[in-house]
């Protein structure tokens, strides 16, 4: 949809308390039933390998940069009334 | 005007749904049908013993062609926000088979082997990764979309990222090492047992990643919603604009006429506008057609601005789609936006000069 007059929003500070709440209550339900329930580890923790690390790096290092494309892209998008 | 959103939020008043959210092109008894079928499917795949992805299968399908054809509308009318809500749709879609695993696990007292969700098919490494980098990847194209209006979809972002992270790092894994993978590997980066570790074992931790992710959405697609307009009152009405274009917006209502339907005869007194937005409507004065209105059109200004009854019949030539403003809504919107008023008076010389 095009975003004819629509600068950059604030936050609105209900919806960060709506926010954080459902954050901290999602996360009290994910812990109680953790601790509710017993899952066992599928190993006990070992070493890793020096590949899985490099795997992990290039895992953060892919999904950053296309956000970081993202961002730019979004960020340089003007409004209509800006390209004026 | 400094800002759409600031100024819609100023309106003030108690939360009301947004426009966009309401039924549309489904009328409400049809949604109770669809409903009552749903249900009787349930009972019925209950009955015949089907597994549970058969009983929820059965009970979503017949709101499938209920979900498209709002959909549809809601594509027409608002564009690429449909595409938003249809993403926030899918992943509430989603949240809730993560729900559903976490529920039996708690029922079968830790036992993983139980613990599938509902569609339990689909729990296999290829079918987590498509759909949380698939999600991913949609909220890059929103935040490019909407994310200067749209704070939260920020938030989004980040989060959907990290779940992004891991899901690519044990796709990774799996392709590259398998026996690791069917041991430590497919913990991930943050589980227990991952490459960083934390108290949380898997399950759990994509539990909180989907439902970060999920909520910050559902924000994010309620605070897009409170600043949408009709693209095709924008179409028709171009000089009404920012916040006097989304407050009448949602004022609109819609209206469907059959062929040979009449909208309004001539002689009676004026009380809406009309835009159409689908069909073909004729203009017939005196017993003689004058014009012919066709999609992105709005009349019925005349009566509304000079208080004189209907000029002409307007009458409906095939199946047709309007939206129809009320005479408070339209004295509001000719009050508060001069572009608007410029619009209408235009169409009005026009509309004279035409006569």
């Amino acid at each position: 949809m095009p975003d004819r007059d629509a600068p950059p929003a604030p936050f609105n500070l209900l919806q960060v308390a709506v926010f954080a709440a459902g954050v901290m209550v999602m996360t009290a339900v994910v812990l109680a039933v953790a601790g509710a329930v017993h899952v066992k580890a599928p190993h006990p923790p070992a070493a890793l390998a020096r590949s899985h690390w490099q795997v992990a790096v290039a895992s953060m290092a892919l999904v950053t940069s296309v956000d970081v494309v993202v961002v730019l892209v979004a960020l340089r998008m003007r409004r209509p009334e800006e390209e004026k | 005007m400094s800002s759409v959103y600031r100024a819609v939020r100023k309106g003030g008043g108690a939360p009301t749904v947004p426009q966009f959210l309401h039924l549309q092109r489904v009328p409400l008894r049809v949604v109770l049908i669809t409903g009552a079928i749903s249900y009787s499917f349930l009972i019925g795949a209950v009955v015949m013993g089907y597994p549970l992805w058969g009983i929820a299968l059965a009970a979503m399908l017949p709101w499938l062609p209920v979900v498209l054809f709002e959909e549809l509308w809601k594509y027409e009318h608002y564009g690429f926000l449909a595409v938003f809500a249809a993403v926030t749709f899918l992943q509430a879609g989603h949240m809730m088979e993560h729900v559903v695993q976490l529920a039996q696990l708690y029922v079968g007292h830790g036992d993983m082997a139980r613990a599938h969700g509902v569609f339990g098919q689909l729990d296999v490494e290829a079918v987590h990764t498509s759909w949380d980098v698939g999600i991913w990847l949609a909220v890059c194209v929103l935040v490019v979309k909407f994310g200067r209006q749209n704070p939260w979809l920020w938030i989004t972002l980040v989060a959907v990222s990290l779940h992004s992270v891991e899901h690519v790092y044990i796709a990774w894994i799996l392709q590259t090492d398998p026996a690791f993978y069917a041991g430590l590997g497919k913990t991930g980066l943050l589980a227990t047992g991952g490459v960083i570790g934390s108290p949380l074992p898997r399950i759990y931790l994509h539990f909180l990643y989907n439902a970060v992710v999920t909520l910050a959405l559902g924000i994010a697609l309620w605070e897009q919603t409170r600043i949408a307009y009709d693209e095709f009152l924008a179409k028709a009405l171009p000089d009404l604009r920012g916040a006097d274009l989304v407050t009448t917006s949602s004022r609109l209502r819609r209206l469907a006429v059959e062929p040979g339907e009449v909208v309004y005869t001539q002689g009676q007194p004026a009380d809406s506008l009309y835009v159409l937005s689908h069909g073909l409507l004729e203009t017939v004065r005196d017993g003689s057609r004058i014009a012919l209105l066709q999609p992105g059109h709005f009349f019925g200004e005349t009566g509304l601005m000079t208080g004189h009854p209907r000029r002409s019949t307007v009458r409906a030539l095939e199946h047709s789609e309007l939206l129809v403003l009320g005479r408070e809504g339209f004295n509001e919107m000719v009050t508060q936006s001069a572009g608007a008023r410029a619009d209408l008076e235009a169409a009005m010389a026009s509309s004279a000069s035409a006569s």
